[in-house]
């Protein structure tokens, strides 16, 4: 059969599973599919079979996973920027809690409380060092190795009935596993503009970290500067997007297209730390801080997600709009 | 089949390699070739145009519309045809040392080493 002599009715029930893809392979793919759909259904049928809903399912699963990371052409450079940037923007907690830890050790005070992530954070070092130098697959295996570490230091935090402090810090350690990914899939160092933003967001984020633990740890007189930038989103979450927002608006395509991964990192340690981990203090999300309880488990991988997607979206509005028109457009009602 | 290219993808540069063909013209293609064994799916069919197409071993021939409906036609890019070739050799000396094999198993004797082995 022709798509032209197809049932209205098998067409448009085609066109509603083929709504199922994300919309930028909506509007390049989808009129192209349902007329080879259309094509290959033996006369007689009236709607998809059961196959074909599958099918269009599992690509337009597979299109959804795609879309949520940055093009092919962009990718290499975009993920070097992410690891750069992330990397650089973590040495503000790796600082302050390699301090903390020292202190912990020596003062006595109970590490699980106060620096639960020191042991990985001590791995931090090596992963700057050889994004710097280059080697980005040393640095990818050893931030992965950092993220293990932490991760098995958060379930030795739970074991001890710390759930509170394994939700506080569990951001840190996404995070750390965001820049092990986007280490070993960059294929190039970030653009000049990137790298200089990359210096600058490592130093100043050393010192703010260092700042901190010491005024946390009572080396500082005040008590409070440290107290302030340790407390609620503070510096600890803004440093590196707040760098990333810079270079995106000073940079192109690729430094936006770096913009999502960030973006869920910094989603995730929000909705860690703002939730509530005080009593009675204000929560702005369900949370319980009980790891394993719905109410803390899908405001901490759903806001993210979320967050991740929508920033995305935005990136593929952004790249459409900066697009030239189409010089041939698909004809026909969309789909 | 390498690593770099999935079964699917390896029909669908075989159906180009004759020409550029549109989507539905790929499916019968393949069908054809593999007599009505293989039949691909529409979604696995862009799928893998969509991988080869990011590495620049598939292109657009031309775009028409027919029915009132976009048609893409698509063709081979010189890289899709190295890799193609490339492929089909690994699979044709694949093939070959295992028709060898059996050929060296059905050999007079074998019977006998195998009892020796087993024995």
């Amino acid at each position: 059969m022709t798509a032209h002599d197809a049932p209205v009715e098998l067409a448009e029930r085609y066109a509603r599973w083929l709504r199922l893809l994300p919309p930028t392979d909506r509007a390049r793919s989808a009129d192209e599919m349902l007329a080879t759909y259309l094509r290959t259904v033996p006369p007689g049928r009236r709607r998809p079979t059961v196959a074909d809903r599958l099918d269009v399912a599992r690509y337009a699963a597979r299109r959804w996973w795609h879309a949520l990371g940055a093009p092919a052409d962009v990718r290499p450079e975009a993920s070097a920027t992410v690891a750069w940037l992330l990397a650089a923007a973590l040495s503000y907690a790796a600082v302050r809690a390699l301090v903390l830890g020292v202190a912990s050790v020596r003062e006595g005070w109970s590490l699980s409380a106060l620096a639960p992530l020191s042991p990985s954070w001590a791995l931090w070092p090596v992963v700057v060092v050889a994004l710097l130098c280059g080697s980005r697959r040393v640095a990818g295996a050893t931030a992965a190795a950092a993220a293990a570490l932490g991760a098995g230091a958060l379930v030795g935090v739970v074991g001890d009935g710390e759930r509170l402090v394994a939700v506080y810090e569990v951001g840190w350690v996404v995070a750390q596993a965001v820049v092990a990914v986007a280490a070993l899939r960059a294929g190039a160092r970030p653009r000049r503009r990137a790298r200089v933003v990359t210096v600058l967001v490592l130093v100043v984020g050393s010192v703010l970290g260092l700042v901190t633990a010491a005024d946390l740890t009572g080396v500082l007189p005040s008590g409070q500067l440290g107290l302030r930038l340790a407390g609620g989103l503070g510096v600890s979450a803004l440093v590196g997007p707040a760098a990333l927002a810079l270079v995106a608006v000073l940079g192109g395509r690729v430094e936006r297209h770096a913009l999502p991964p960030f973006a869920a990192v910094l989603a995730v340690l929000v909705v860690g730390r703002d939730g509530g981990l005080l009593p009675g203090s204000t929560r702005w999300v369900p949370m319980t801080g009980l790891p394993l309880d719905a109410a803390t488990l899908l405001p901490l991988v759903g806001l993210p997600v979320l967050v991740l997607v929508a920033v995305r979206l935005v990136v593929a509005a952004a790249d459409r709009a900066a697009q030239p028109r189409r010089a041939v457009r698909p004809a026909g009602p969309p789909v | 089949m390498s690593p770099g290219l999935q079964q699917p993808a390896f029909l669908v540069l075989s159906a180009l390699a004759e020409g550029p063909l549109h989507g539905y013209g790929i499916v019968q293609a393949v069908a054809a070739a593999s007599d009505g064994a293989v039949t691909l799916r529409i979604g696995t069919l862009y799928g893998a145009l969509d991988r080869l197409a990011a590495r620049g071993l598939v292109v657009v021939d031309r775009e028409e519309v027919v029915d009132s409906r976009l048609r893409r036609t698509y063709r081979l890019t010189g890289e899709g045809e190295r890799v193609l070739r490339a492929e089909a050799q690994t699979l044709r000396a694949r093939a070959e040392r295992a028709l060898a094999a059996l050929g060296r198993r059905s050999a007079p004797g074998a019977d006998a080493s195998d009892a020796g082995a087993t024995a």
